[in-house]
């Protein structure tokens, strides 16, 4: 299914025969090392919603960036209106009428909605007095014509996230913006705040406005697309009108590439069950039921928020459970707080190095060691001997590249400080290592080094849960996987089930 | 000077900002006094004068290590001085003494630990709250009045009376040092060890490092923030006891005259606000250029309200010159 750019184009033109409001020729951007959008084409015509899908790390917040101002491009232009621009910034792509809605929202939250919305751009009195009438039935009119139900005067910190998305939305047409990003807006709304949302974007689009909607809910492109782009690698791999293309496609074109070379055989000895989890809930997931054997690999995949990390964060006692029990080695244990945790012998490989993984402004060496620090001292005092010993044992076994023990973690690079963590875990002996996103940001060659010690550690005895959303890794290291959806465990995949179309369909499908 | 910052950080002295500032207040000091702070009495007088502030400092220390400020010490120290002069007066024995001072003070900063462990709150607030509490207990315990023990009383302490008189003579005619900085000396060794030795020592470190690495590393974070906040408190007791030895009255309001030198010696000390780098050691440091700043606005007999703005403007320069620039 996959077109030819051009001859697309001229098909589209034919039947509109309208200029696009905007071009993007040839975009390429590279990174020092990664090349994340490599000669990307699209076109967005006047009231249409063009949707862009793909993996992460496909390209799509590259080419966000690049529309936006955040980033400049390598290669490549933007044509608006047929004229070429160049955004140096993003209050020049503001100007000229492109808006992004991100994930994370970036409004004022102590401010009123009439305030963010005309943040800058204040009705004044006489006096330089803002003249707060004025803004709140503007904002009224505006909401109004959008068909919004929001208070002009609530304070943002009391909305939602489907109404401060709603307000950026606002915010961008006051302003207006032609052209909308929305980057997973659908990431953390209900169901039907998401039909509002599709209601607000119709209408929109009825007054003219165009938007590229970018989602990994594939369900979604049909309710309000009318073109899909397909990402991979950077690539735009397809691109269709969204009538003419079903859903296996897309994930055909998206996954589509080859695995298997850099993984070893699953030829590990499995033993006994070493962990059951039963029931597990908490604010975020719910009823989650597993089993973990000795010398596995058990992946837990799914998308960005479907609950892994929680899962994970209250085995391990960093996240307050509401129910659910954990078994080790067939025993019922109570595990309240890491410590606990740590003491049955688990280890936990944080997503976030920077914030839970690594004391940054600390040594190296001083950071593999502060969970067993009790074991290498004496009625408190600490035995450096000991301590250097296991370091640099810990330093030599996994080669992290660091000029000495001494140095800060954090002027280590992404790799070596992942390496300072599990070195962490190695030491407490943990029998069950969870690895949350372990190769996160991490050059290919030191993911590959860290396929190979985790399937080294399952060769040991050792069982390791993988929490990822790089679906090859998942594919290629896992015995068993966990799908995950919104909070729970949907099904449950054996080796032998496991491809990436299989797990796409159960993590996206609604 | 960007130069001069250049060369001294290719000399990789550890605090070297804190030595540039002390050198640069001595010099001054030499300079303006036209080298009267150098004569024998005077510096031991300056001795003397750092070494209740450096009690205080090393407890503030040891908390702002971890990530907090403990803005109770002033209180802490004006409650302590206030006791030992009720009990004094009441002539209760010398040990019973030290350990009740010892003990209000700690419970003080145990009740600060525990609050923070307890609730997520900022420990600026909480510490600043119990300031208001010390200072109000010291009040009450004193009835509002500065408590003046009977000359009778003092002669049966001879130990906290005559503790801030006694000196050693290091150099014959050219340094005599008080036995209390020596005494402080002592303890800033004894914490100096603990924070790099000793587990919870490194501990205390890692809190102010990152607690959510810590708690995930399975460190009772709660013990170490409460031993800190503990440690700081028996420190203002300390500093409480030398004031009371000093004065040899019990001020209700003695703890206010420390204010915020406590934070600004350790600052200038080199030890980090947002917690986890610093050495408790270089706090010394901190103390003597306040010490040696009080001494000479004191000296040169500059007015009381122009020894204020100056004392302040040398603080903000100290730090400074051991601050590294934003952009």
């Amino acid at each position: 299914m996959t077109k030819d750019y051009y001859a697309l184009e001229t098909e589209i033109l034919g039947v509109n025969m309208k200029e696009p409001i905007l071009q993007v020729r040839g975009i390429s951007k590279i990174f020092p090392g990664v090349k994340a959008l490599d000669n990307v084409s699209l076109d967005l015509f006047e009231g249409e919603v063009v949707c862009i899908v793909g993996e992460n790390g496909a390209g799509k917040s590259t080419l966000i960036k690049c529309l936006s101002g955040v980033h400049i491009p390598t290669q490549g232009d933007i044509f608006l209106d047929g004229k070429l621009v160049n955004f140096k910034n993003p209050s020049d792509a503001i100007k000229a009428g492109i808006s992004v809605v991100y994930q994370e929202h970036k409004l004022f939250s102590n401010l009123t909605v009439s305030e963010n919305i005309f943040f800058g751009r204040f009705p004044m009195l006489k006096g330089n007095f803002i003249d707060y009438k004025k803004l709140n039935k503007d904002t009224e009119k505006i909401l109004a014509d959008l068909g919004m139900t929001i208070s002009p005067k609530d304070i943002v910190s009391t909305l939602n996230t489907s109404k401060s998305q709603m307000v950026e939305i606002a915010k961008a047409y006051s302003r207006g913006a032609r052209i909308m990003i929305l980057d997973e807006p659908s990431a953390s709304i209900t169901q039907s705040e998401l039909l509002k949302l599709f209601e607000i974007i119709n209408n929109l689009k009825l007054k003219g406005r165009s938007f590229i909607y970018i989602s990994h809910r594939l369900k979604e492109l049909y309710e309000v697309g009318d073109r899909v782009y397909v990402f991979k690698d950077g690539v735009n791999v397809g691109s269709d009108s969204i009538a003419n293309i079903e859903t296996k496609q897309i994930i055909k074109m998206m996954v589509g590439r080859d695995i298997g070379k850099s993984f070893k055989p699953k030829d590990r000895p499995i033993g006994k069950e070493i962990m059951r989890v039963e029931n597990m809930s908490n604010n975020v997931v719910t009823d989650c039921n597993f089993v973990v054997r000795e010398g596995e690999i058990v992946g837990f995949a799914g998308l960005v928020g479907s609950g892994r990390s929680e899962l994970a964060e209250s085995i391990f006692g960093y996240r307050r459970k509401t129910s659910g029990k954990v078994f080790i080695d067939g025993i019922e244990v109570q595990i309240s707080k890491p410590k606990d945790a740590i003491r049955y012998g688990l280890g936990f490989v944080t997503e976030d190095r920077k914030t839970t993984g690594l004391i940054l402004n600390k040594s190296v060496g001083s950071n593999i060691t502060y969970p067993i620090l009790d074991k290498i001292s004496k009625f408190g005092w600490l035995n450096f001997g000991k301590e250097n010993v296991l370091i640099n044992e810990s330093i030599e076994k996994l080669r992290i590249k660091t000029p000495s023990s001494k140095q800060e973690a954090g002027n280590l690079s992404g790799g070596n400080q992942q390496k300072i963590i599990l070195s962490k875990w190695l030491l407490t002996n943990s029998k069950i290592l969870i690895c949350d996103e372990p190769t996160k940001g991490i050059d290919v060659g030191t993911k590959q080094e860290f396929y190979t010690i985790l399937d080294e550690l399952t060769r040991m005895g050792k069982a390791v849960i993988l929490i990822s959303s790089e679906l090859p890794e998942v594919i290629g290291l896992s015995n068993r996987v966990y799908v995950m959806r919104f909070g729970k465990i949907v099904t449950e995949l054996q080796e032998q089930e496991l491809t990436e179309e299989k797990i796409a369909e159960y993590s996206m499908k609604d | 000077m960007k130069r001069i910052r250049e060369f001294v950080n290719k000399l990789n002295i550890p605090a070297s900002g804190s030595l540039i500032g002390l050198g640069i207040v001595i010099i001054i000091a030499y300079i303006v006094t036209q080298g009267q702070f150098f004569v024998t009495q005077n510096l031991t007088n300056v001795f003397r004068q750092v070494t209740i502030l450096g009690f205080a400092s090393l407890g503030m220390c040891i908390v702002i290590l971890t990530g907090n400020i403990d803005l109770s010490i002033i209180g802490n120290v004006s409650m302590t001085t206030v006791i030992t002069a009720v009990l004094m007066q009441k002539g209760v024995s010398l040990p019973v003494i030290i350990i009740t001072v010892a003990f209000s003070g700690m419970i003080v900063g145990l009740v600060n630990g525990l609050i923070l462990n307890f609730w997520k709150i900022e420990s600026f607030v909480v510490t600043m709250g119990m300031q208001v509490v010390c200072f109000g207990m010291a009040m009450l315990i004193s009835d509002s009045r500065t408590v003046v023990v009977d000359g009778n009383r003092l002669l049966e302490y001879p130990f906290i009376t005559g503790i801030s008189q006694m000196k050693l003579t290091v150099i014959p005619g050219v340094l005599v040092v008080p036995v209390m900085f020596l005494i402080l000396l002592a303890f800033y060794f004894a914490m100096y060890i603990f924070t790099t030795r000793t587990r919870l020592g490194r501990y205390i470190f890692a809190l102010g490092g990152n607690e959510e690495v810590c708690f995930i590393s399975g460190i009772n974070v709660s013990t170490v923030r409460i031993v800190a906040f503990v440690l700081s408190g028996l420190m203002a007791s300390m500093a409480g006891i030398f004031m009371f030895s000093r004065s040899i009255a019990g001020d209700p309001t003695a703890g206010s005259a420390l204010g915020m030198y406590v934070v600004a010696a350790v600052v200038v000390g080199g030890t980090k606000m947002s917690g986890g780098r610093g050495n408790v050691l270089f706090t010394i440091i901190g103390i003597f250029v306040i010490g040696i700043i009080n001494n000479v606005l004191n000296l040169i007999g500059a007015p009381y309200q122009y020894q204020q703005i100056i004392q302040g403007i040398i603080i903000i320069s100290a730090v400074i010159i051991s601050s590294p620039k934003r952009r």
